[in-house]
Parts: C-alpha cells; sequence; structure tokens
C-alpha cells in the first residue's frame, strides 16, 4: 500500500498507474519513475536509455552540470542534439535510481523489458507526450527500446537499437546465472557487499573484449593491474548498489525475448563485433527477420559489450544517420 | 465497582473470569449495575452465556470503535479473511457498544449500521462511554474507526489513552485523536503499540518505520493528503466547474461524510498536524491547533488560474506545508510542476519529507473507504504476527 523513494533535489518524478502490473506476475502499488530531461520543452522527443547501470541523467546540462553516462553523445552540438531534441531519460524500475526498487533484503517481483516499456509510456502519458522522434536504447535500453517500439508503434518514429538483439544470448545469460549465483551465495553467508562487488567484477570480464583486456594487462601473473581494476569496478558498484537491485536488473535481461516481427518501425541497428554478450549473429538475426529495417551496421572495436560507451564516434556517426 | 477505570484490574477480573464455568453466574447476580454485569460476565448484558470450549485456542481480540463507512469495510474485510487468529469482541458507535467475548456476528453489525441503525439498538447493547468500554472490554487491539470531526477531539483523545493504559495495540484511522496527542502517543513509552497506517492514507507504517530518522534529520514537510481536492483540480483542469468537480469527488468516493473538512482545506489541516506532531511536537509543550493553521478553501479558486497553469505544463496541488518551528504551518493550492514528487494523482497521497538528501516521498493508496480499510489491516496483521511469534 506504500511506497518509499527520496528524490535529490531537480529530480522530476513520474507517478505511474496503480496498480502496475507486470508481465511475469505480481504488481507494484504506488510506483514512481525518476527521470530527466534537456532540450527545448517544444522540440522532438528522443528517448535515451542505457545498460542496467545506466539511469535518467545522460550528460550535463545547465541543471545538473555532472557528467552523464552517454556523455560525448549526448548534448548541444553532439549526435543527439540537445538545442534539436527534448532528451527524455528515466531510472530503470528495480534499479539502484530513484524510480521504485527493491528495498535493501526485501524481495521484489520480477520486473521485465516489457514492464520497462509499459512505464516508459506511461511516464509519456503523464508528460503529454503523443509522440517521440526516436527511442535510442543500447545494451538493456536496446531491449526495452525495442519492447517500448513494438507496444506502441503509432508513438514512435523511428527505433535505433545499439549492442541489442532480440534474445539474450545463452553464453551471456550462463554468466549472469553465474553472477547471481555468487551473489546469492554471498547472502547465505552473510557476504553479500563482497560478493556483490565480486559478481561485478565478473561482469566486467563480459562487458570487454579479450583483446582489450589482453592489451591493457597482459603484464602477466606478477602485474597486479588487472586485478586491482576488476577490485576497484566492483568495489565502487557495490558501493552504490545493494544486491536485490543487481539481481532485479540481472534477471530481467535474461528475460529479453521480443519477436522481431512485432517492431513495426523504422530501425536503426548497430553491433560490434568483439560484443561477448550480443554476438554480431543475433543482431544480424534480427535485422533480417524486422519488417521495417532502416539501417544495420557492424563495426570493428575492441571494447567489446562497452563499446556502446567507448567508441563515441562511431555511435555519434551512426546515431546523427539514425536521427535525420 | 470503582476499580472498573483501572485497566490492570479489568484485566485481572475479565480474563480469569470469562472462561471458568460456574464463576460468570456467580458474579452475575450479584452484580446490581449494568456496568457491572458487562465487566463481569464479558457479555453485553441481555445476551445468552454460550458453553464455553475448555481450552480455547490463543486468539488476538479486537474492539472496532465507529462502523462508519470505513468501519464497515473492515468488518466486511474481517469477514473475508476468516482468521481464526483474530476474533471481533466489541464494536462501539456513538450510541453504545455491543460485546461478546466469543466473539460477535459480523454480519448482523454490518447490516444494522448500513440501514442507519445504532448499536444501542441492538439486544444486549451496553450505552455507556466509548473510552470506559474500550477499558471494560480490554481487547488486544482497539481499531478507532470513528470519523475525524473537531468536536470529536478530546473524545478521541480519551479513547487512544484508554487503549493504550490497558495495554492495547490502537490502529487509528481517525485523524484528530492522532493530531491532539501524536507526541504523547509516540513517546518511547507506547510507540510500538500505535500504528497510524490509514490515517496517513496508508503511509503511516512508512512514517514509523523511519520515525527516529525523520525526528533527527527533516526539516520541513509537505503533504498532499487529500485526494478529494486533487479529484477535483483534476475535474476543474479538464474543464469543469467547482461545483463539477466536486459531484466528481463524491462520485468516487473521496469526500468526508462532513464535507466541508475536505472543502475548507481541515482534512489536510488536521493531516499536517498529525504528521507534525508525530517528528516535531515532543519539543514543544503545546501542539498547534487546527486554527494555527492557515488554509485555502478550494471553493474560493478561481478556474481560470488552474486552466492557465496548465497550459504551460504545470498542474496544482492542495499542499500541506509546515517546518520544524511550528510557526509557519499552511495549506494552500500550489501550482506544481508535473515533475514534482507532489503532482500525484488522485488515486494517491504524498507525503514528502524534506531532508538534506532530498525529499522522502511516501506514497499511500489507502484512500477512500475500502483501501482505508485495507491501511488498517497492514497494522493489524502486523499485531497478529507479532502474537504469533
Amino acid at each position: 500500500m506504500s511506497a518509499a523513494v527520496t528524490v535529490p533535489p531537480g529530480v522530476e518524478l513520474c507517478h505511474l498507474p496503480s496498480p502496475f502490473a507486470l508481465r511475469r506476475g505480481g504488481s507494484l502499488e504506488g510506483a514512481v519513475l525518476a527521470y530527466e530531461r534537456q532540450g527545448p520543452k517544444d522540440a522532438p522527443v528522443v528517448i535515451v536509455l542505457g545498460g542496467i547501470s545506466a539511469h535518467r541523467h545522460a550528460s550535463a546540462h545547465a541543471v545538473q552540470p555532472q557528467r552523464g553516462w552517454w556523455q560525448g553523445v549526448v548534448g548541444a552540438g553532439l549526435a543527439i542534439d540537445t538545442e534539436r531534441f527534448q532528451v527524455l531519460s528515466f531510472d530503470w524500475l528495480g534499479g539502484a535510481g530513484n524510480s521504485t526498487g527493491p528495498a535493501q533484503g526485501e524481495s521484489f517481483p520480477f520486473v521485465d523489458a516489457d514492464d520497462q516499456a509499459v512505464a516508459l509510456w506511461s511516464l509519456c502519458d503523464a508528460l503529454r507526450i503523443d509522440k517521440v522522434h526516436a527511442i535510442v536504447g543500447s545494451s538493456y535500453g536496446g531491449m526495452v527500446a525495442q519492447h517500448s517500439a513494438a507496444k506502441a508503434p503509432e508513438r514512435c518514429q523511428r527505433l535505433v537499437a545499439i549492442a541489442a538483439a532480440h534474445r539474450s544470448h545463452a553464453q551471456a545469460s550462463a554468466w549472469r546465472h553465474v553472477q547471481r549465483s555468487i551473489v546469492e551465495l554471498g547472502g547465505a553467508s552473510g557476504t553479500v557487499k563482497k560478493s556483490l562487488a565480486l559478481a561485478r567484477s565478473l561482469a566486467m570480464t563480459t562487458y570487454r573484449s579479450p583483446d582489450e583486456l589482453d592489451e591493457r594487462f597482459g603484464g602477466g601473473f606478477e602485474d597486479p593491474a588487472l586485478a586491482s581494476w576488476l577490485d576497484a569496478r566492483g568495489a565502487s558498484f557495490a558501493s552504490e548498489w545493494h544486491a536485490e537491485q543487481f539481481l532485479c536488473l540481472n534477471r530481467s535481461i535474461d528475460a529479453h525475448q521480443i519477436d522481431p516481427r512485432s517492431i513495426r518501425v523504422p530501425t536503426w541497428l548497430l553491433a560490434f563485433d568483439s560484443d561477448q554478450l550480443v554476438p554480431t549473429k543475433d543482431v544480424r538475426d534480427l535485422a533480417l527477420a524486422l519488417p521495417n529495417l532502416a539501417g544495420h551496421r557492424e563495426h570493428h572495436s575492441r571494447y567489446g559489450h562497452d563499446a556502446f560507451l567507448k567508441e563515441v564516434a562511431i555511435v555519434s556517426g551512426f546515431v546523427t544517420e539514425a536521427l535525420r | 465497582m470503582t476499580d472498573s477505570v483501572n485497566p490492570r484490574s479489568n484485566r485481572e477480573h475479565l480474563v480469569p473470569l470469562a472462561p471458568i464455568p460456574g464463576v460468570a453466574s456467580t458474579v452475575t447476580e450479584t452484580a446490581a449495575a449494568s456496568n457491572d454485569a458487562f465487566l463481569s460476565t464479558g457479555l453485553s448484558p441481555g445476551q445468552s452465556q454460550q458453553a464455553k470450549p475448555s481450552q480455547a485456542p490463543p486468539v488476538t481480540t479486537l474492539h472496532l470503535i465507529g462502523p462508519g463507512q470505513v468501519g464497515r469495510a473492515f468488518l466486511q474485510q474481517l469477514q473475508a479473511r476468516q482468521l481464526e487468529s483474530l476474533r471481533l469482541v466489541a464494536v462501539s458507535d456513538r450510541s453504545g457498544t455491543v460485546f461478546q467475548r466469543e466473539g460477535l456476528a459480523v454480519t448482523e453489525i454490518v447490516t444494522h449500521k448500513h440501514r442507519g441503525g445504532r448499536l444501542s439498538e441492538l439486544d444486549g447493547a451496553e450505552t455507556i462511554p466509548t473510552e470506559l468500554a474500550i477499558r471494560l472490554v480490554s481487547a488486544d487491539i482497539v481499531v478507532d474507526a470513528t470519523p475525524s470531526t473537531a468536536e470529536d477531539t478530546d473524545a478521541a483523545v480519551l479513547r487512544g489513552r484508554a487503549a493504550l493504559q490497558c495495554g492495547a495495540v490502537l490502529a487509528l484511522c481517525s485523524k484528530n485523536g492522532l493530531a491532539e496527542a501524536a507526541a504523547e502517543w509516540l513517546a518511547p513509552a507506547t510507540r510500538k503499540r500505535v500504528f497510524v497506517n490509514a490515517v496517513l492514507g496508508g503511509t503511516g507504517a512508512q512514517l514509523l518505520a523511519e520515525l527516529d530518522e525523520l525526528r533527527r534529520d527533516c526539516h520541513g514537510l509537505a503533504l498532499v493528503g487529500n485526494v478529494t481536492t486533487t479529484a477535483i483540480i483534476a475535474a476543474i483542469e479538464a474543464g469543469a466547474s467547482i461545483e463539477q468537480g466536486i459531484e466528481e469527488a463524491r462520485r468516487l468516493g473521496f469526500l468526508e461524510p462532513d464535507a466541508t473538512l475536505d472543502l475548507d482545506g481541515s482534512d489536510a489541516a488536521t493531516k499536517l498536524l498529525c504528521v507534525w506532531s508525530a517528528l516535531f511536537g515532543s519539543t514543544f509543550t503545546k501542539s498547534p491547533g487546527l486554527g494555527s493553521v492557515r488554509r485555502e478553501d478550494v471553493r474560493e479558486l478561481d478556474p481560470e488560474v488552474l486552466r492557465e497553469r496548465t497550459s504551460r505544463g504545470a498542474t496544482t496541488r492542495l499542499i500541506a506545508r509546515g517546518g520544524r518551528s511550528g510557526a509557519d504551518l499552511r495549506v494552500a493550492f500550489d501550482e506544481v510542476a508535473l515533475g514534482s514528487p507532489l503532482a500525484a494523482p488522485a488515486d494517491r497521497v504524498v507525503y514528502g519529507y524534506e531532508l538534506p538528501s532530498g525529499l522522502r516521498v511516501h506514497t499511500g493508496l489507502g484512500v477512500g473507504y475500502a483501501r482505508t480499510a485495507e491501511a488498517l489491516w497492514v497494522d493489524v496483521n502486523k499485531k497478529l504476527q507479532e502474537a504469533t511469534q
């Protein structure tokens, strides 16, 4: 009957319809979605969605000047030009942001990518946004973008999906299963924070490519740089997330599956050859099955799945073309 | 029976007497006044004795005060739940109390009240002050669901005190007593036995869970606790007149029995006083009264102002605000951005607590009769869980 969130100054909040029914059972009562807008209020709307650790703050702007998670791609004069477009982003349901999510130590219902899509359109309803120029999603955000476009094609003029296919690959699911098992084991043995950091460290190895790791850290067994990097990334994550949030969104990725034929809007796909989580073959299969493919690119990158964050020039060129 | 006002004494009389065959009838013979019979037998006078099981399973007993709309919804939900561990032993309205230690017939009471009847008309009803009935019944849980009116404030405080003095858990959906006595009831000695989830639209459990942190860190309140005005505003924004908006709120079942309380801001102000008193009241010798809260009346709104705000992408809410000092308590129809946490739809309340880290937002869905009753169950279930542990 009650929900609680803490909203930092300046953060905007949308009250979702209640109960907010979830596709895989259960519902959220009194749920809220924290979101952020930048750019002219009367400009065409571009929705920007990132990975599970992304959030509503895509890039710095006058009201929120701190760096965002897609700093080189979103901003004035950039690919997603905040002088031309009104950019809308939100914190994931079930995640570590200011939207409704699991409290520490408490269970939370299963939230899948389709539920996030329903939440997104509810947000647009609340903001009186009838139609969006584009939904641009990367990684988990690309999955949610696909569900969003399929759900309301009349409201979405184009879909841009980066490092995201129409299903979760079994190899990627296997790695995530191990990550969840580590966290669950930590929970059972009273070392949940350490286990969360360890699971994130493991996840980092799947986000990057073997070549990149070898180039950066190939100094041999005695070189502590690799372990230091992994430990630091894990510790940083564990300081901002708690186990239930991680488990919720980690499972949500695994549950992603959509019939490509249901996505009828013009769709742009970008894949990277070193992506271990979303192999180029899966994106190719999606491209072949889409009824309205507008563009499909495969690029070389040494950054693996994280290329959507690191390859700013490639991503920017692709997005600029798609939004034209 | 001068010790009838002594809760400890009551308990000692009632608990052993009721289940012991033979003892009750002996006492009944010697009881001259009806109050004595009520006390001694565990039955309303005139009700027949029933055979008692020799080893009754442990149950939690409940005394409902106020079988109005919310109270009846609560009783219907009680019936639907069929809880063996919870027994309704007494119900009180303004006219009297019916009491049956072995459990009351819920349907009869609901039907009687639904037809507009008074409890004093029922066989065996006792026409004693409710406060006294609370002490005599001495139930484990007292649910106070009386409609909130300013005139009832003193009586509501006495009822709450009586329940707490008897050792009962007090589950409230009546506001006035809490507004007056929150600082007293939520003091360390009794706070674990006072539940306020339903009073605050389903956010009260969250408030109590965070009470220490909020008392320490909260520096201001911003509450949208009156959904009636939110519904009226929504209707006006959609083109309705104020009168049509009020009718819409009535249709949705949001209006208080005395509609004036919703319309003149008293309801929102009382909820503000409840929260203010719970958080900050203990540092003051006297709680501010309703008269110290500046209020705006929805009937004095200019619909064009609201629609102009809508055209600029904003909206309006009746917001109750106040700081720690209590000197600036007010209830006003403020403009809020669509993205404000306070811009909640009419199916929920939002209680905002200003903290250094931002606004702690408690969203509650305990609005309307049925959902308010459901919010009461959150509190009752807590007591039941405790009892089984």
